[in-house]
């Protein structure tokens, strides 16, 4: 009887520190999600982004014809890119998707440097290229980047018109290019 | 024969006392869905933040009958934390309880506190919100901040702990 009655009063104790001791139990849920591959550019201004060139003249005899550029417009490219872990980078190119320049006149297309408030890796412009019907590298090495949006954001466009031939230069009508800009996972 | 009797009695009893009589059980899944993640404009980042569009549940449930009877009541507290598999520093990710669940097996409004308001997760255990008795079905949002396109496009995952302490 006696030693029933120190199992209870162990037991007892044990029951007391047992039930003063704190317990936790758990459980968890995974969380995922995965950033997708991204690939997005556009012109800005949105609207209203074309630019005109006007070639006259001289009004001295003997002197070439004076190109104008009569729009006075900054074009700007801003782009969107994330790429896969697998990849290195992406480039921009440029081309007259419609319209064909007329004999004798080349458009130039000119790509600064990245300004902005984009951040990233962002793309290295090439140099000033002669746009034609063919694709041509304007930017660079774009990597896992956002230019920021609207003017003033990316990569600035200039555009020039030299008379390349006069030889074969004619006076025509007016001439509309559609330039096109692709972005590029080569 | 007695003493056996005894010892028998003495493990089923204290089996009933001292089990841990409080879990936490999980229903419902913490994914991003991927057209979440999305850019308006080229030019810019994705979203500074989501919200997952579905809630997981979290119930407190006791099974052990005994104190389950003599201790309706029964306080408890939820701390929450991360484990990350694939994570990056620069992610945030919040919960916040969007509403009080329900009372198992009995009516009236359950007791429930804190938690209202969305909170970082972090790594290390940090108290969520507090209740008492069983409550099922607490539903919680989750929040996720930090990410951008600099990042790449890449995958992500962290387990999300919750622990129940059967104190407040």
């Amino acid at each position: 009887m006696n030693t029933i009655k120190i199992k209870f009063a162990f037991l007892s104790i044990g029951i007391l520190l047992f039930s003063n001791h704190v317990f936790s139990q758990n459980d968890e849920v995974s969380a995922r999600f995965s950033l997708p591959r991204i690939a997005l550019i556009d012109i800005e201004p949105a609207v209203d982004n074309s630019i005109y060139f006007t070639i006259v003249p001289s009004n001295k005899s003997g002197a070439s014809p004076q190109v104008k550029e009569t729009s006075n417009k900054k074009l700007w490219i801003n782009y969107s890119s994330a790429l896969a872990s697998t990849q290195n980078s992406r480039s921009i190119f440029a081309e007259i998707s419609e319209g064909v320049l007329p004999e004798g006149i080349s458009l130039f297309l000119e790509t600064s440097s990245f300004i902005g408030s984009g951040k990233g890796n962002m793309g290295q412009p090439t140099d000033k290229i002669s746009l034609t019907n063919q694709p041509k590298a304007i930017i660079t090495d774009v990597g896992n980047c956002y230019t920021g949006d609207g003017i003033n954001n990316g990569h600035s466009l200039t555009f020039s018109i030299d008379i390349s031939d006069y030889s074969i230069l004619y006076s025509s009508e007016e001439s509309t290019f559609t330039i096109l800009y692709t972005i590029s996972d080569y | 024969m007695k003493k056996l009797t005894f010892s028998i009695v003495a493990v089923f009893f204290s089996f009933l006392v001292s089990g841990q009589s409080l879990q936490v059980e999980i229903e419902g899944n913490a994914t991003f869905d991927n057209s979440l993640f999305t850019i308006s404009e080229a030019g810019n980042d994705f979203p500074a933040s989501i919200k997952s569009k579905a809630a997981i549940y979290i119930s407190i449930v006791n099974y052990n009958y005994l104190d389950k009877k003599n201790n309706k009541n029964n306080k408890w507290n939820i701390e929450i934390n991360k484990a990350d598999l694939i994570w990056d520093d620069n992610l945030k990710l919040e919960a916040k309880r969007k509403g009080k669940g329900h009372n198992s097996g009995k009516m009236g409004h359950s007791n429930i506190q804190g938690g209202s308001n969305f909170q970082v997760i972090t790594n290390n255990g940090i108290e969520f919100f507090k209740g008492k008795g069983e409550i099922e079905n607490i539903p919680i949002k989750l929040k996720l901040s930090g990410f951008s396109v600099t990042m790449g496009a890449k995958d992500f995952e962290t387990n999300i702990v919750f622990t129940v302490y059967d104190k407040w």
